[in-house]
């Protein structure tokens, strides 16, 4: 499979019928490549009993469970290959995902990135503010998802400024002389949700200070679990930051560390849209069958991007729901959903104390 | 919170503790609310007078000799096992002690009714005494306050696992503080292939609903439930097969009673894929919806208690020689369920080096049945002393 053939289609030009087909034939492909290559992945499906070298239906692509990253060290190339490895956000003590890169899969990544964002922002590179501290790319170690992020986009970057400082504080003067430079001309905002709003816009708020960046475009992500908390929707996320920065363009991304690179943007009707080179299954938690259209159930996401580890076809642990196919009035083609949180948790039964921090 | 107990308990198996736990009964029997609640119908059946008869007769007393409870026991009871709390605390009565009880925070609405009942039946005049034998807490986890009830007392007993009772056992300061204490342990489950092979339908039914109460009905995560299955016997492979499947068949039909929620539906797909990830032993893979998955071993791990399964996940194995087995096991394992083993037949297990903690071969369904000695040990005779 040459990923550059899929890396040409138009990001979100490709309607149903030719979606389907496609990602049957590339993902039944991917299966395969990752059954020779992938030892633990072979036990995996063969125990399943998936016949070896079977042509599946896109529906019909076994499923890894997004935590066996955390579990398993999963890689379809040598250990020599691999080029880069990225951790998912986790807290201290927690275990992480571990996903292998090699080049080439790296590199995929990055296109993909681009050519999914450019259907938003245009493409050319763009003065890139980003909110965040400079420590975060500091640790070059072990490679967090925040990081990663941030160096995805700045494929987009003419160049970059960080809006806070080593403590986390606002850096008035970076983002003063940053706007003042670029006045009147398209920027691009970069950050993890929570980070904006808690670092960016309340702190803003607290100093009562309006930034004027209409040509502002801001893209965000990583979750609204924290905001949630403090009862901050998408909507008033979006009205807080156009009151305090002038920002009109805020669009919120669904990603993962285990599928970095496909990332799914929020269009300007408010839905999360899936591209060319990924797509999304709602499955029932009874039986995982697929939902229809309109009923909620647990994301399965599935990509042809992963090729250095068999991450090409996996459940999540997030609720959503698809809203539709090709028909958003946005005018891109794909399914667009939403997504509803994670999959609430329950307590378990037993005699051993889970302490859950 | 008082300081050191002195004073002698009551001795055990004392009628002030039956009055009592005769009225509890009743009012358990008689409380609508109860009614709901299955495993709190269970508790007070267990509490009856020829139960706690039977119990007083296992005791090996000797006579000219006087039993009396140790003073006060601190229990800390799990904080998911519904109604273990007062298991705990009315063998701690039995014992002949006056009981501070630490029930979790994150008590089940079962665990709340229970204590409003046994609240109700104090508060009668005549409870007193028994009043002051009874004593509920609740509080987020805080050593501190753990600390001094544990301190404050003659005996402890630690229910909830590894972790907690290595953090409750740090909190010890005096030496003479008896401890009680249930760590991590495993069960086992062991199927005569040839008796089940003859089981009519409603046999197979039976057998499958006993065996959901011994797992699904506490998660699968019991110390006491089984993950593995072992089927003894050396039956033709095509008849094995179909024994099997009847069984995993008649135990899906029970699992449609189990709430499967969207969260244990994650975590059960994410153990069966790690799972099967690492066991290269695990062959095959059956699964009934999501509602239960059988992983078939053709090679045990090293360590059994290595296999994890929750929510309605099992192991399987076929053998005829449960030295095997006995090779597979450690100090973890506790209890073994059976379906038409005999005594013979489990010798070779039973007098297995590693099976020393092993404390309980009961039938199939009675996996979660209390019991005076849990874990090799007896709370009465832990928690009571002689003259």
């Amino acid at each position: 499979m040459d990923y550059n053939k899929v890396l040409a289609l138009p990001a979100f030009g490709v309607n149903k019928e030719e979606k389907h087909r496609l990602f049957s034939e590339h993902l039944s492909e991917l299966t395969a490549y990752h059954r020779e290559h992938c030892p633990a992945y072979e036990r995996y499906l063969s125990a399943l009993g998936y016949a070896k070298n079977g042509k599946h239906a896109e529906e019909d692509i076994p499923m890894v469970p997004i935590s066996v990253f955390k579990e398993m060290d999963l890689r379809s190339v040598p250990e020599e290959e691999v080029f880069k490895t990225i951790t998912s956000s986790g807290t201290t003590g927690q275990k992480v995902s571990k996903i292998y890169l090699d080049s080439v899969t790296a590199a995929n990544q990055q296109k993909t990135l681009y050519k999914i964002v450019a259907d938003f922002t245009g493409g050319e590179r763009l003065p890139f503010l980003i909110i965040d501290s400079p420590k975060v790319l500091k640790d070059r170690m072990m490679f967090s998802a925040r990081g990663a992020g941030i160096l995805g986009f700045s494929i987009f970057a003419s160049e970059m400024v960080y809006a806070l400082d080593e403590n986390m504080n606002l850096n008035l003067e970076a983002i003063e002389n940053f706007a003042k430079k670029h006045e009147g001309k398209k920027i691009l905002l970069f950050g993890f949700t929570y980070m904006i709003w808690k670092h960016f816009y309340k702190e803003l708020e607290k100093q009562d200070i309006t930034l004027q960046l209409p040509e502002g475009m801001l893209i965000h992500g990583g979750g609204w679990k924290k905001l949630q908390a403090e009862a901050v929707d998408n909507v008033t996320f979006k009205e807080c930051i156009q009151r305090r920065t002038g920002i009109d363009f805020i669009s919120d991304y669904y990603g993962m560390a285990e599928q970095t690179g496909c990332i799914y943007m929020e269009c300007e009707h408010g839905h999360l849209h899936v591209s060319t080179y990924s797509d999304i299954l709602i499955r029932k938690a009874e039986d995982f069958s697929l939902c229809q259209n309109g009923e909620e159930g647990i994301i399965q996401v599935l990509s042809l991007l992963p090729e250095s580890y068999p991450g090409h076809s996996i459940l999540t642990e997030d609720r959503g729901v698809i809203l539709g196919e090709d028909d958003c009035p946005c005018g891109r083609k794909g399914k667009y959903f939403s997504i509803l949180g994670r999959v609430k948790h329950s307590e378990t039964r037993g005699c051993s104390d889970t302490y859950e921090g | 919170m008082q300081g050191e107990i002195k004073a002698d308990g009551w001795p055990t198996f004392d009628e002030r503790v039956f009055d009592f736990l005769e009225d509890l009964t009743a009012a358990i029997r008689r409380d609508e609310e109860c009614v709901g609640y299955p495993e709190i119908r269970a508790f007070g059946f267990w509490c009856r007078k020829t139960n706690l008869m039977e119990m007083k007769a296992r005791m090996n007393y000797e006579p000219g000799k006087q039993y009396v409870g140790k003073g006060q026991v601190f229990h800390i009871a799990p904080s998911n096992v519904p109604v273990m709390f007062a298991y705990s605390l009315v063998l701690g009565l039995l014992a002949g002690n006056k009981n501070v009880v630490r029930l979790s925070t994150r008590c089940g609405e079962g665990d709340k009714q229970l204590c409003r009942v046994i609240e109700e039946v104090l508060a009668q005049e005549k409870c007193k005494e028994m009043r002051e034998h009874i004593q509920i807490v609740q509080y987020e986890r805080n050593d501190e306050i753990s600390r001094r009830y544990i301190n404050s007392s003659n005996a402890c007993v630690f229910w909830g696992g590894d972790e907690t009772v290595a953090r409750m056992h740090t909190l010890i300061e005096r030496p003479g503080i008896t401890e009680v204490s249930f760590p991590d342990r495993y069960g086992l489950c062991i199927l005569n292939a040839e008796a089940l092979k003859e089981y009519l339908p409603e046999e197979m039914e039976h057998l499958a609903h006993r065996f959901y109460n011994d797992t699904y009905v506490m998660d699968q995560n019991a110390c006491s439930s089984p993950r593995l299955v072992v089927w003894y016997g050396d039956l033709e492979a095509d008849v094995l097969k179909e024994t099997k499947e009847r069984f995993w068949e008649a135990l899906y039909k029970e699992s449609l009673a189990y709430p499967l929620e969207e969260d244990k539906v994650c975590k059960k797909f994410s153990l069966l894929a790690a799972s099967v990830m690492k066991h290269e032993g695990i062959t095959k893979v059956q699964h009934y919806d999501n509602r239960l998955y059988v992983a078939e071993m053709e090679t045990l791990p090293q360590q059994i208690e290595e296999l994890e399964g929750r929510y309605g996940f099992f192991y399987e194995y076929t053998t005829s020689d449960l030295k095997q087995i006995g090779n597979a096991v450690g100090e973890k394992l506790q209890t073994i369920t059976i379906a038409e083993m005999s005594e013979e037949a489990l010798q070779p297990l039973l007098q297995h080096e590693n099976a020393e903690n092993l404390a309980r071969v009961v039938a199939v369904g009675q996996a979660l049945q209390m019991d005076m000695v849990w874990d090799k040990k007896n709370l009465i005779e832990e928690l009571s002393k002689v003259f």
